[in-house]
């Protein structure tokens, strides 16, 4: 039992490191992993029949590999955990960086998905971890953060940012429940294009243009 | 709810409880978000209402009651609307400056059992606020319909304050409200349990704590609220010389924590627990369908009923109203006019002082009753129905495109319609509009359209001596008017139109004795404010012109009148009484004409020439408001604003006129 949740972690590990990879190529090869990680090569080999054994990752012939959907996913996620854990352990904990690295690299196993939306509201839905990368959102790729006057009607999605400079405006919005991470649709756009009726939860809201250009979302 | 008792006047409460008493009394608020029931739940408390007193807040007036207990007497305040410590409206910082001001005992928190998350967000904030507490859950009916009954008792363990299920149309739950408020009274301090808080901010609250007490301010309270940066506490701490020490340790924990916002953390804070908190104690959300709510607002059928809805309102002030206040005044001339003559010779005996007499108690009473309760009352009751159902947000979706050309909310439509009826209601009306700015701008387009009266002089001086294509140019040279001076003035008032979210509440229908409850009480606001107005302008204005001192005000404006606007000196005199009642001014020429032909005429032309007329009604209709819609607009905007708008209005009245008459002549109508 032990050593299969270890052996879920290391693939998780590898997982990671592969989304890292894969942002910048569309494929991989052993020994590029091997390179990067400071692996053996016959070690990462294993690995690698094994996540292409559960699906993770599939043969693209010539010793290329290529993540599957779900190894992206699963990639996408602990990358994710990792940078929002490295914001929590830097900007609240204040810790080092390069230790935050590391203690984050420890952390983001075993994390549920209640703790990881937690951490994102409470450090108010960061863009970036402490050294700056993007932290990828939760939403399948191909839904790119748009603003909430993009939205056609009948269209719904997960609100992301609130682009405004005040800070009293902003946490009117959050008492009225418009917050980073709730889910928001289109109902009706009055005409000559403007005002925007949503909802949100049981609210329903008349929101205008100008509002609804500083939320952006992620349609669903 | 068992009968109420008729509202009762103003004098009884003096007789029952002096000032002082009242003061001395507990105070109760009701506070909770906007359309959750508040008012219904006011008015089953105060059922067997003792009294009525106005509160008068910063903008708006709160109206405290007294409720009298089997145990105690307390007053209870229903507060407007709010959604959190960040107020967006007027009335919404009013219900606030309450809270801190006046220091209630014990603040009644409604909680709307269809919307709970967004609703225990504001508990979580007075939570924070640490004010005494009770809890009432309402349309827990509504809820269990849906399929989401809410689980009171654990809603109540998990806060530790008391929970009061509340169905205020049916009754339930208000003898168990009112005995759980006497008795929240006497325990003195309803302790809710304390926020949890992450360690540091219980550390930083504990510290703020002590300065707070040092500066003698109620700690838990004034710390929470210097950490949201309100600005009275910091103040207190300045005068204190607290201030830069509470700074000081703010800044060492937010610098060791790495926290950027802590306002804004508290409030995410704030929001994921009511989250949790509505999880806990209700079913997940099912999906309701909402048909109506669907039909009113989707573009095309939204409009069009709408603009039905406007055209009712519109006929029923302009229609309805205009029969009512001929009807009125007929009967008023008919019944009241000849004793109170007699009265008044009788008194001053036959004479100048009896007619000066007249002209306020006879007339003055008159123009206060014929504008007051055909048009107010009519329209404050359409409005206090519409408020009600929750349309007028509906109307605010809808019509935001255009009514945002001036800056305006949507729901100022309402208004801009109400005004062709009668000017008054619909800028007591305006009150609905979120800030000053759109306040302003709503109320000078307001006095801009011509309200019945107004249209009175225009068909009855324009239409038969000049035409109906006269008469009705004025109507477009009015609207163009409003669709300038709104664009402009929506780009010149400091500030931007700060109405830019609105809630859709799901409509509802109102309870009939609620609305015409607000309605009297709005009415009988008015009557209490203009009528002395009205009868102390008509015995100044009488008097005036019974001394023939009246002459003697006109005269110094004759190179206005004659030399600018090229209107004969004696139309001075129609004109200063159309401050009085604008339709008045017709009368007046019509008697004045008579005068110059020395003989009964009909015909406005023996007096003036057409250019002259086209000008005079053109003034007439946009110059300046009336005296019933001034003194509303002194009790709404302050006395500095009305002035303002007055000036606005004369000043480009009197330019354009007289480049009117220029053209006029030019164009030879002369």
């Amino acid at each position: 039992m032990k050593g299969e949740i270890k052996a879920s972690e290391r693939a998780e590990e590898y997982l990671e490191a592969l989304y890292h990879l894969i942002e910048e190529e569309k494929e991989i090869t052993v020994s590029q992993v091997s390179q990067k990680l400071g692996i053996s090569a016959p070690s990462v080999f294993e690995m690698f029949k094994r996540l292409t054994e559960e699906g993770y990752l599939e043969s693209s012939g010539r010793g290329n590999y290529c993540l599957t959907e779900k190894g992206r996913s699963l990639g996408k996620q602990i990358v994710r955990r990792h940078r929002l854990l490295e914001r929590l352990l830097v900007d609240v904990l204040k810790m080092d960086w390069g230790l935050a690295h590391e203690e984050a690299c420890r952390l983001e196993h075993g994390m549920s998905p209640e703790m990881e939306e937690s951490l994102v509201r409470t450090l108010g839905n960061p863009a970036t971890c402490p050294h700056g990368n993007p932290i990828p959102g939760e939403q399948k790729e191909g839904s790119p953060e748009v603003p909430l006057s993009a939205l056609r009607k009948g269209r719904r999605g997960i609100i992301s940012r609130i682009v405004d400079e005040e800070r009293e405006f902003l946490r009117y919005l959050v008492s009225l429940g418009i917050i980073p991470g709730a889910e928001i649709a289109v109902e009706e756009i009055a005409p000559f294009g403007g005002t925007r009726l949503v909802s949100l939860g049981k609210s329903r809201y008349s929101l205008a243009d100008e509002i609804a250009q500083k939320i952006l979302v992620r349609e669903k | 709810m068992k009968g109420c008792s008729p509202p009762p006047k103003r004098g009884q409460f003096r007789r029952r409880f002096r000032w002082g008493q009242r003061e001395a009394l507990p105070r109760v608020a009701l506070v909770g978000n906007p359309n959750v029931g508040k008012s219904l739940i006011f008015n089953c408390l105060t059922g067997s209402c003792v009294d009525t007193a106005n509160y008068p807040g910063v903008t708006v007036d709160l109206s405290e009651r007294v409720v009298r207990g089997e145990s105690q007497n307390y007053l209870l305040v229903d507060l407007p609307g709010i959604y959190g410590l960040e107020a967006a409206t007027p009335d919404q910082s009013a219900a606030w400056d309450y809270v801190f001001q006046r220091k209630p005992d014990l603040v009644v928190a409604i909680l709307d059992s269809t919307n709970l998350a967004r609703n225990l967000y504001l508990l979580m904030v007075l939570m924070a606020l640490d004010l005494p507490l009770l809890v009432v859950g309402t349309f827990g009916d509504k809820a269990e319909q849906e399929g989401e009954p809410v689980n009171w008792e654990k809603l109540s363990q998990i806060l530790e304050i008391p929970v009061i299920p509340v169905v205020a149309p049916k009754g339930r739950g208000i003898p168990l409200l009112r005995r759980e408020i006497l008795k929240a009274l006497s325990r003195k301090k309803t302790q809710a349990f304390p926020l949890p808080y992450p360690a540091f901010m219980r550390e930083l609250v504990s510290r703020l704590e002590d300065l707070m007490k040092k500066a003698g301010l109620p700690s838990r309270r004034s710390a929470f609220l210097f950490l949201m940066g309100e600005e009275s506490v910091r103040q207190t701490l300045g005068e204190r010389g607290l201030l830069t020490e509470a700074e000081k340790t703010l800044e060492s924990f937010l610098k060791a924590y790495g926290v950027q916002d802590l306002p804004g953390a508290l409030s995410s804070f704030h929001n994921s627990l009511s989250r949790v908190i509505a999880q806990a104690v209700q079913k997940p959300h099912k999906h309701i369908p909402r048909r109506l709510e669907k039909f009113l607002t989707s573009p095309l059928s939204g409009a069009i009923a709408a603009l039905a809805l406007l055209v009712l309102v519109f006929s029923a002030l302009f229609l309805v109203g205009g029969w009512l206040s001929e009807l009125l005044s007929s009967t008023w001339q008919a019944v009241v006019s000849p004793p109170l003559e007699r009265l008044a010779i009788l008194i001053f005996g036959p004479g100048a002082w009896a007619k000066v007499f007249l002209w306020g108690f006879d007339q003055g009473i008159l123009a206060a009753l014929t504008v007051g309760i055909p048009y107010i009352f009519i329209f404050y009751l359409i409005l206090a129905f519409l408020e009600d159902t929750g349309y007028l947000s509906v109307l605010s979706f809808l019509g935001e495109r255009l009514t945002r050309l001036f800056g305006l909310p949507g729901r100022a439509l309402i208004n801009l319609v109400a005004s062709a009826g009668c000017n008054v209601p619909a800028i007591a009306g305006t009150r609905i509009l979120p800030s000053m700015r759109e306040r302003f701008i709503a109320s000078l387009l307001i006095l801009l359209v011509p309200c019945s009266a107004r249209s009175a002089v225009i068909f009855g001086a324009a239409a038969p001596f000049l035409g109906w294509g006269a008469a009705l140019s004025l109507y477009g040279i009015v609207a163009l008017l409003i669709l300038g001076f709104g664009t402009l003035m929506n780009k010149i008032y400091p500030g931007k139109p700060s109405i830019l979210i609105a809630e859709i509440p799901p409509l509802r229908w109102p309870q009939f004795n609620l609305v015409l409850r607000k309605t009297w009480f709005r009415f009988a606001d008015f009557l209490y404010f203009a009528a002395p107005i009205l009868i102390l302008g008509s015995i100044f204005l009488g008097g005036l012109y019974e001394t023939g001192a009246v002459w003697s005000v006109v005269a110094p404006l004759r190179p206005i009148l004659e030399g600018w606007m090229g209107l004969p000196v004696a139309a001075g005199l129609a004109i200063l009484f159309a401050f009085l009642r604008k339709e008045m001014s017709l009368q007046l020429l019509l008697v004045l004409a008579a005068a110059q032909a020395g003989a009964p005429t009909t015909n406005l032309l023996n007096f003036m020439t057409p250019a002259q007329l086209y000008v005079f009604v053109y003034f007439i209709t946009v110059s300046f408001p009336c005296l019933s819609a001034f003194s509303m607009l002194v009790r709404e905007l302050k006395a500095k604003n009305a002035l303002i708008i007055l000036l606005i209005m004369l000043s480009f009245s009197i330019l354009t006129s007289g480049l009117l008459y220029r053209l006029l002549v030019a164009l030879g109508f002369h």
